[in-house]
This record gives structure tokens, sequence and C-alpha cells, in this order.
């Protein structure tokens, strides 16, 4: 694949953020309306497959997930351009989904960006390890840090307090799914060189 | 003479005025007692189910009126299901009652105790149960108006007749597992007016009607309170356990961690791009 032309401002996250963000303040029956809804789903509302990434439980949900897809995005984007980052979203972020709804029935509700987070955390550190820009040993502690932390969340730790409201369980899976989301979309793609 | 015509004439009057006014304070009750359906045999104690209440949102809720002693007794089928209408409406708007199911009075066996409370949470898939009990009491006196019954056109035209109405109606939450009564709330209500004898039963059956929807309107605030109350003592009171069930509200949420390692990625990534 042809490499990207790189981008100067992360555009598409910082869309994606403000959408994230501004849906906080929609109506309740919108953002009902667009969550992951296992049975809705079922029942042929397929584009609660993407916009259920995008609603999340409240403001400061939204607003941790929000800054992480822009910190992930600040670095990825220039890496990999503005388009190939919107076409592995578009793939990924109903893939996920899909894969949630098949792999854990017994989630009912889903909200939250934290899983295109990971994928693009995923993402932007291989686009560094083959920028041959950062020491190679930083990079693999942070994806030793991403898996452990990921591992360690399937095991039923945490590691840091949880934006989620009472009640509502950190889906591991959704990030598990994001990082290998990110692996098979950065693969293929061609990355800018800093060094 | 004259004695003999009057009392005559006062006995035809009497009679005339029909079975009213001798039936001067007639009083008529209908109930449904939840003590008498979940305890008919009060010498034998029900055991109660050692443990923990385990309550495990979204709480699948089933509303029955608790049967009544025999045929009729109490709002027919149609107003019942009305009346349990309006009290899921006040259910449903809560994020953690999950599906409510509204159980026909078909399935609710009269003194049936806790073993069909069982069966029929089973049928029904329902964990809580609420049980609306009644009891309405219908008193029915003349006033001195009834006197002009003797008339008859005024049996028809005069009202001589007045009713009184006072319902009371109780709905008690229970976890069907643990058999634990979680909390209860009441709805009062007094309905009174009058009516031509011919036209009491009609009236009356209609203004016993009005008792009921009053009393739901009074009980569904009561309830919502309850409830509130409830979900308060949840923190403080050890013996009920609220667990949520298997991945019921997922999030995919960024914490700390992941937030600080996307810091560390932007931070390294913001010092090589000036450095090249």
């Amino acid at each position: 694949m042809a490499a990207a032309a790189p981008a100067k401002w992360p555009s598409a996250s910082a869309l994606l953020a403000l959408v994230a963000l501004a849906l906080v303040y929609a109506p309740s029956e919108l953002t009902d309306w667009l969550a992951y809804d296992r049975q809705a789903i079922l029942s042929g509302q397929w584009w609660r497959l993407w916009s259920g990434h995008l609603v999340h439980y409240s403001a400061w949900h939204a607003l941790v997930d929000a800054t992480m897809l822009l910190l992930c995005g600040y670095v990825l984007e220039p890496l990999i351009g503005t388009r190939r980052l919107c076409v592995a979203l578009r793939w990924s972020a109903p893939l996920i989904a899909l894969l949630l709804l098949l792999t854990v029935p017994a989630l009912a509700y889903y909200r939250g960006l934290s899983a295109l987070d990971v994928m693009m955390a995923a993402m932007a550190l291989v686009a560094l390890w083959r920028s041959n820009g950062i020491p190679r040993t930083w990079l693999a502690l942070l994806a030793a840090l991403l898996l452990l932390k990921t591992a360690g969340e399937a095991l039923g730790f945490h590691f840091g307090s949880s934006s989620l409201p009472h009640g509502v369980r950190v889906m591991w899976q959704a990030h598990a799914l994001g990082a290998i989301f990110g692996l098979l979309a950065i693969l293929p793609t061609r990355t800018r060189h800093y060094a | 003479m004259h004695l003999i015509k009057g009392v005559l004439f006062a006995l035809l009057v009497t009679s005339l005025s029909g079975c009213a006014f001798w039936g001067t304070g007639q009083r008529e009750q209908q109930n449904g007692s939840v003590v008498d359906y979940l305890y008919p045999n009060a010498k034998q104690n029900t055991p109660m189910v050692a443990g923990m209440t385990q309550l495990r949102p979204p709480v699948r809720v089933g509303i029955a009126f608790v049967p009544g002693g025999g045929w009729g007794n109490g709002p027919s089928e149609q107003e019942k299901m009305k009346l349990l209408e309006r009290v899921k409406a006040s259910f449903a708007k809560h994020g953690y009652i999950g599906s409510i199911e509204i159980i026909p009075s078909a399935y609710m066996q009269a003194r049936g105790g806790f073993d069909n409370l069982d069966q029929v949470a089973r049928m029904f898939n329902v964990e809580v149960m609420t049980l609306l009990s009644y009891d309405q009491v219908q008193f029915n006196d003349s006033n001195r108006l009834s006197l002009l019954y003797w008339t008859i056109v005024g049996a028809y035209i005069i009202n001589g007749n007045q009713y009184d109405i006072q319902t009371m109606l109780d709905a008690s939450v229970f976890d069907v597992k643990s058999r634990k009564l979680l909390f209860r709330a009441p709805g009062t209500s007094r309905v009174s007016g009058n009516a031509t004898i011919a036209g009491l039963s009609e009236k009356s059956r209609n203004a016993r009607v009005d008792g009921y929807n009053q009393a739901v309107d009074q009980l569904i605030p009561n309830l919502q309170n309850e409830l509130d109350k409830f979900r308060e003592q949840l923190k403080s009171d050890r013996s009920i356990q609220v667990t949520n069930k298997e991945g019921y509200h997922g999030g995919g949420a960024a914490d700390w961690s992941l937030l600080g390692l996307a810091a560390i990625l932007a931070a390294l990534f913001y010092g090589r791009r000036r450095t090249s």
C-alpha cells in the first residue's frame, strides 16, 4: 500500500472526539437510539454497530475517551494519514461491535469510544516503531503495558479509576478486540519515516 | 275510623317506598388480602428461606392482583388490567427494572401461598412480584328524600339513596426467591354520591371503579417514594445484596492508565517531531 500523505492536524480524530462530546448533551432518546443494544441490533438496527462507539454513559466517560482519542490521533494521523485512519475506523468499528455481539451474548448494552482508543493506540505504537523516530525499547515497554493492562482487566484487575458510572462494567473484550484490529489495520499500511 | 285510615295509609306508603327504605345501612365489602393469599393456613409457619436476598438488576418484575375470596370479588378483570397497566407504567421508567409482566388473575390461585407465587414467577420468568391487595367497603343508606319513592316515579328521579365507598389498595413487593417483603406502599380513596333507587346499582358500580382509580392515583407516588427509600436502604441493609447481571451494561472506558499511555506516546512523538 502506498505511503499516505501526512496530516498536519488530527482532523478526523478531533471530529470524532467532538461528535462524542456533543452527543453527551443530546436528548436521551437520541443516545438510546444510537447505543449498542443487543436486542435492537438483532432486530435489524445495524447502525448501532457504528454509533454505539460514539455515545457514552456520562460527560466524564466521554471526556476521558475523547481525550485519549485525540492524543492517539495526534500521533497516528501524521504518520498514516487521515484517509487511512478513516478507512480503518470505518471497518473496525462495526466489526468490533459485531464480534462483541457474537462472543459476549450477555452484554445487553454497550457505549464508549475506548475500543477505538485502544485500536488507535496499537496502531500508533506500530507506526512509531516503523518510523524509527523513537527508541524501540520505549515502544516495546508501552506495548507491554497495554498488553498487561488488557490481560489484567480480563482477569478482573483494574489499574486506574474507571470513568464508568456505578454498575457498568469495563468491557475488556472491546479493548482486546481494539488492539487486535489496530494491528490488523496497521500491518498493510505504510507509515511516514521521521528518522 | 280515622285512626284505621291513617294506619292503612302509612302501611301503603311504607310498602310503596320499596325495599330500599327497609334496607338502610347496607354494607358490601370486596377484599383480596395478601396475608390470606400468602399465609392461608395461619397455624402453619411458612418457612423463611435462609440467606441473603439477592437482587440482580435489571430486575424482572411481575405485577398481579391478589385473588379475592370468590368469583366477582373485586374489580373486573378488564379493570384490573387497566389498573395494573398504570402501576406498570410507574415502574417502567427505572433503568434497574428490566421487564415488567402483568399477571392475569387466572394464574393466581386463591389462598395459593408462596407455592403459587413460585409457580407464577417461574411461569412468567420474574424475580420480584408486586402483589396488589385491595379492600373496598361500600355503605348504602337512604336519606329523607327516599320517602318520595312511594310515588313510584320518584324511584327514577329522586336521589333518595346515598353511597359511600372506601377503598384501600396496598402494593407489596416481594423477592420471590427469599420470600422477603422488600417494601410496600398504600393508596386510599373515598367516593361518595347520591343516586335514585333505580340507578343506584349502576352509579355505585361506576363509583367503585372510580374508587380503585383514585386509590391507584394515590398509590403510584407512594410507590415511587418507597422505591426511592428502598434504593437508599440498599446502601446500608446488609441482608440485601445487589449484583449486576453478567455484562448487563458494558462500557468501553479509558482510564488513567490508558490515558497516561497515550500521553506518553504523544509526548514522545511531539519531542521527535520537534527535533526532526
